[in-house]
């Protein structure tokens, strides 16, 4: 079990408004290694954004467990989860979701900050992640001058500058056109290639087989399971 | 480390939103700007007499307790009271003083009224340690006819000259010789004195003039007339001073009443005066003394203004923190981000404080800026008497510091909170809504501002009422087309022919010669009805001539007053109805009045009641009209004052004509006169500045009130028209966003409305309960600041939800 990145055991989300209830996630299952490639795949309003949240420390499920690097917090309070997610999980969103007042560089530089690191390390890694994502030439421009590709790999850059075990991506290429996704993919494997479990939520199957796991979702059902060869 | 990031990013915010923060900008270092210059002078006010080297050892004699049935509390003391008190141990000096002539000081150079002068002992200057900038304050007062002068009034006389062994010559024919100039006293002091002379010389003068009887005046324990001062050691014990003082002094009465006042129908036991020890810090603001040097401020004047000055950091951090959060709302999304990447709580709290902070800082400097162009501006408007050097010496940087700090805490308190309950997943999703709990808060800010604006106009609009009341109520005599000429007594034998002048111009109705006016403080005597032997009645006196009734229009009630051929009776007194009435004199057939005390009486001084007039108001219409005597001027008395009547409409040119006349008897003196309806006003200086303070509090609480309208109805306009989600029928369903907005306003707005019903007849009671005459407020103080702030309201919540509504329109449809 230590070598789960994540790990979740008969995992619930409905979600409640008023007097409606919206199942979202029933019993689901799911292991991530370390340094694993995961595909979630399946169609809209299956729950891949329900899953992505619990996954990502940003939400509690209804019920069931959640294990991170061993330990269990499904049922953690908000700040223990922040904490944990600091520094160990990094989120690529479909949006984008830059910081509209921060440069570029900025933006890479954001999740840092919260981080106690020396200010050499910093900049070290900040320079890195710059160079590695070819955003250089671009470090004091702001979000809208950038195109669509552009942005989100800086969004990428952001979530790795820091070296997380773990990577989440829900939907990178929803607002790029094919080409632009076709290089997001790319970079994603690279990124998964430095070591970091990369987990990718997408409706797209051609994207979901560049991983090396898919889990296909269906009414918050895992429906398969298995390498690609299975599918 | 992050504090750079966030320093930075609060200046870009700060840049990208600049119209918003202007706004911001200017309305914060304006609340801050008025709350420093209110609290600088309120610290001015508390921080009187603290400037004097060693100033907490300072301290002076006052007395109280009662003579008759009348109460004294006065700061004067009986002259010998000091040379007493130097006898204790712990006393390291002593002084007297009195003021002296208030009027002209002559030099070799120039002239001016002086009204700051005094004449006091040696032990002054050990006292008041002052600094000296020439002469040595030890042996300054060698000679008897020595006098020192203050820097600035040095200059005034003698301008770039050495002063020193220069002469002055005074308005009761004193010569005397400068031997020293002091630095400026600091303006907040209950002694400003620009001149001290010796006390030696009216020693002197008065053993020549009194010749036998200077003993009884030297000795005088009955008369409260000196200001008594004494430097104490540190360990003195002040109880065990004041009994010694009290124990020696009654010894010592005792043996002044057996040799001076036998005979005289006084009862000693019955004069219970005691001295009293009061540190001089004390004086301007704790103690309010009669026969004070200078009126000392209210303390609940000033703890009003204390009181101001947080309530404008209140509403000010309050309206900035309204605008923060309202400008924070649009940054959802970037806090949902910080959050995602590992903000905390403490994160998210330390950059919303950094922001709000460095913000009040820049507003700061700006308010500094405001404080210099308003200074002049400030004092005028609250009438405080407060110098620009004083004012710059006041301000305490930490204060400033501390102030600033402070408001910037208070304003990101809010915002930080707003958004540590905010969940990233839902900002993503596009499903953050707004906080039910942000819109009740600022609604009930807004209550609150709505509640203060609406009170405060109502308590100025009926203290303007009241001041009007005051101002055209009956005040027992005619103001109007009257004038008062000071130092009548310059006149000398010519009085009665420039009376006489005065007379022969058309223009002029009456003159009269009297010692006080109503305004001045009177002299205050105690009498005795004869035929009750018991009673002492404590009376103001005053002293006129024949012409005085008419010349200020009084009424009489019984009996006559003075004719011309009364002069040579000095028996014969007038009194007003509250002196009849204290007195028990109901009809006027031997009505006898005898004059207790007067030290220089050799016999006693019986005096018939002639006349009783109706009562003059000659105090504020805040106090009861005090008994008072009327006395004819002696013959060859000093008179203060010249009252010259006018004719209906002929006042100006009249005026003139006085003038002339003054100046061709007299072309050495200067011509000095005022309007008696001046006067009045002077009466209710505090008043006045009372009533527009409330109006100028009234006129930035209800400017606040509508900032605090504005952001809240364009907070919830925009969560309205996101709610319902019609984004695309947004036309068709106009009115219905602004009829939900009217009704989510109107509760916030009528609440603070209707509680400022409960708190303004509160206030209007408490401000009406200080005067003794007063109107009864009429509903249309509550009510129309109430229809006002209603109308107001309601237009704002109009105009800004149509526009708000068409920009979220503009918006959607692009
Ligand atoms: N906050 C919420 N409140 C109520 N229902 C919700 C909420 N979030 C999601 N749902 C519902 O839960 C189900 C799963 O939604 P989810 O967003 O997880 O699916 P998804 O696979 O990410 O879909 P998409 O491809 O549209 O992003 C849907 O029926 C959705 O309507
Ligand atoms: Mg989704």
């Amino acid at each position: 079990m230590n070598n789960f990145m994540i790990h979740t055991r008969n995992l619930v989300k409905v979600y409640r408004n008023g007097f409606v209830e919206t199942p979202a996630l029933s019993n689901v299952n799911l292991d991530v290694g370390k340094g694993e490639y995961v595909a979630v795949f399946g169609p809209s309003g299956s729950g891949k954004t329900s899953l992505f949240n619990i996954l990502g420390l940003l939400d509690n499920p209804t019920s069931g467990e959640v294990f991170f690097m061993g330990r269990e917090i499904g049922s953690l309070p908000e700040r223990q989860r922040t904490r944990i997610r600091r520094g160990n999980i990094g989120f690529v969103f479909q949006h984008f979701n830059l910081v509209d007042e921060l440069t570029v560089q900025e933006n890479i530089e954001l999740p840092m900050i919260y981080h106690n690191l020396s200010l050499k390390e910093r900049r070290y890694r900040l320079m890195e992640a710059m160079e590695r994502f070819r955003l250089s030439h671009k470090r004091h421009e702001y979000p809208r001058q950038l195109t669509n590709l552009q942005q989100q790999t800086v969004a990428l850059a952001r979530s790795v500058v820091f070296n997380p075990g773990l990577l989440l991506a829900d939907e990178p290429t929803g607002d790029l056109d094919s080409a632009s996704g076709t290089e997001i993919m790319e970079l994603l494997s690279m990124v998964n290639e430095h070591g970091i479990a990369v987990v990718l939520f997408t409706h797209s199957l051609r994207e979901a087989q560049k991983a090396q796991r898919m889990v296909q979702v269906f009414d918050g059902h895992i429906v398969t399971q298995g390498s690609q060869g299975l599918i | 480390m992050r504090w750079s990031s966030f320093i930075k990013i609060a200046f870009r915010n700060i840049l990208l939103h600049r119209g918003f923060s202007l706004v911001s900008l200017i309305g914060l270092s304006f609340g801050i700007a008025i709350a420093l210059l209110v609290l600088a002078y309120v610290d001015y006010e508390t921080s009187y007499d603290t400037h004097y080297p060693e100033s907490e050892h300072i301290y002076r004699l006052v007395s109280h307790g009662m003579i008759g049935d009348d109460t004294i509390q006065s700061a004067l003391t009986p002259q010998p009271l000091a040379q007493v008190a130097s006898g204790f141990n712990g006393v390291k000096a002593s002084s007297r003083l009195v003021p002296g002539t208030r009027k002209l000081v002559k030099s070799n150079y120039a002239r001016f009224n002086e009204p700051y002068f005094f004449y006091a002992d040696n032990g002054f200057f050990h006292v008041f340690e002052i600094p000296f900038l020439i002469g040595n304050p030890t042996e300054v007062f060698n000679d008897t006819n020595s006098v020192v002068l203050s820097r600035s009034a040095s200059q005034r006389f003698f301008g770039t000259r050495n002063p020193l062994g220069e002469e002055l010559t005074l308005d009761n024919g004193l010569v005397l010789k400068v031997t020293g100039v002091y630095y400026d006293l600091p303006e907040n002091t209950h002694l400003r004195a620009d001149f001290i002379a010796n006390w030696q010389i009216i020693e002197s003068r008065m053993e020549e003039s009194l010749k036998d009887e200077y003993p009884k005046w030297i000795n005088n324990w009955f008369a409260l007339n000196t200001y008594t001062y004494l430097r104490l050691s540190e360990d003195v014990s002040i109880d065990s001073l004041e009994n010694y003082i009290n124990t020696e002094s009654g010894k010592l009465s005792r043996i002044y009443f057996n040799d001076f006042a036998v005979g005289m129908d006084v009862d000693y036991e019955k004069m219970t005066v005691r001295a009293k020890v009061q540190p001089i810090s004390d004086i301007h603001l704790s103690t309010h003394l009669d026969h004070e040097i200078q009126k000392g401020a209210s303390s609940t004047y000033v703890s009003v203004f204390a009181g101001i000055a947080i309530f404008i950091l209140v509403i000010t951090a309050i309206n900035f923190m309204n605008l923060t959060t309202a400008r924070a709302a649009r940054r959802f999304k970037e806090i949902a981000i910080r959050k995602t990447f590992g903000a905390g709580r403490r994160h998210l709290v330390l950059q919303f404080f950094i922001e709000s902070v460095l913000f009040c800082f820049l507003a700061l400097g700006l308010a500094l800026v405001f404080m210099e162009l308003f200074f002049g501006r400030f004092t005028e408007l609250f009438d405080i008497s407060m110098g620009h050097s004083s004012f710059i010496n006041q301000i305490s940087f930490g204060w400033v510091l501390l102030i600033t700090l402070l408001i910037g805490v208070i304003a990101g308190s809010y915002p930080s909170f707003f958004f540590s309950g905010l969940r990233a997943e839902k900002v993503f999703k596009g499903q953050m809504r707004t906080h039910r709990w942000g819109i009740i808060i600022r609604g009930i800010l807004v209550a609150f501002q709505i509640c203060i604006a609406v009170a405060l106009m109502s308590v100025s609009m009926a203290m303007h009422n009241q001041l009007n009341f005051l101002k055209s109520a009956p005040v027992g005599y005619n103001p109007e087309n009257l004038i008062v000429i000071e130092r009548e007594y310059a006149l000398g034998a010519q009085s009665d022919s420039v009376k006489q002048l005065l007379l022969s111009k058309d223009e002029i109705e009456s003159v009269s010669s009297v010692h006080f006016v109503p305004g001045d403080e009177t002299s205050i005597m105690s009498y005795k009805n004869v035929s009750d032997t018991a009673q002492v009645v404590l009376m103001a006196t005053n002293m006129v001539d024949a012409h005085f009734f008419k010349t200020i229009g009084a009424r009489l009630a019984k009996g006559r007053w003075f004719e011309e051929q009364d002069y040579a009776d000095s028996s014969l007194v007038v009194i007003n109805e509250s002196a009849a009435r204290m007195l028990g004199f109901n009809q006027l057939e031997n009505c006898k009045l005898e004059l207790i005390g007067s030290g220089l009486a050799t016999e006693q001084l019986v005096l018939n009641v002639i006349g009783v007039i109706k009562d003059i108001h000659y105090e504020s219409l805040k106090n009861q009209v005090r008994p008072m005597v009327f006395m004819q001027h002696f013959q060859g008395a000093r008179s203060e004052h010249l009252l010259v009547k006018f004719k209906k409409g002929s006042m100006e040119v009249g005026i003139h004509k006085v003038e002339e006349v003054w100046t061709s008897v007299l072309p050495e003196e200067p011509f000095v006169y005022f309007n008696q309806i001046d006067k009045l006003d002077e009466l209710y200086r505090e008043e006045y500045r009372f009533a527009r303070i409330g109006l100028i509090l009234a006129f930035i609480a209800l400017v606040f009130a509508i900032l605090g309208l504005i952001g809240m109805v364009s907070f919830v306009v925009q969560s309205k028209s996101k709610n319902m989600e019609i984004s695309r029928m947004l036309s068709a369903s106009s009115p219905l966003i602004l009829v939900g907005t009217f009704r989510g306003v109107s509760g916030y707005i009528f609440a603070g409305i209707l509680s400022s019903l409960l708190i303004s007849p509160l206030v209007i009671d408490y401000w009406l309960s200080g005067f003794y005459y007063s109107f009864t407020p009429s509903g249309y103080c509550l009510i129309i600041p109430l229809v006002f702030m209603s109308i107001v309201s309601f237009l704002t919540v109009y105009l800004v939800g149509i526009r708000v509504f068409k920009s979220v329109v503009k918006k959607s449809e692009s």
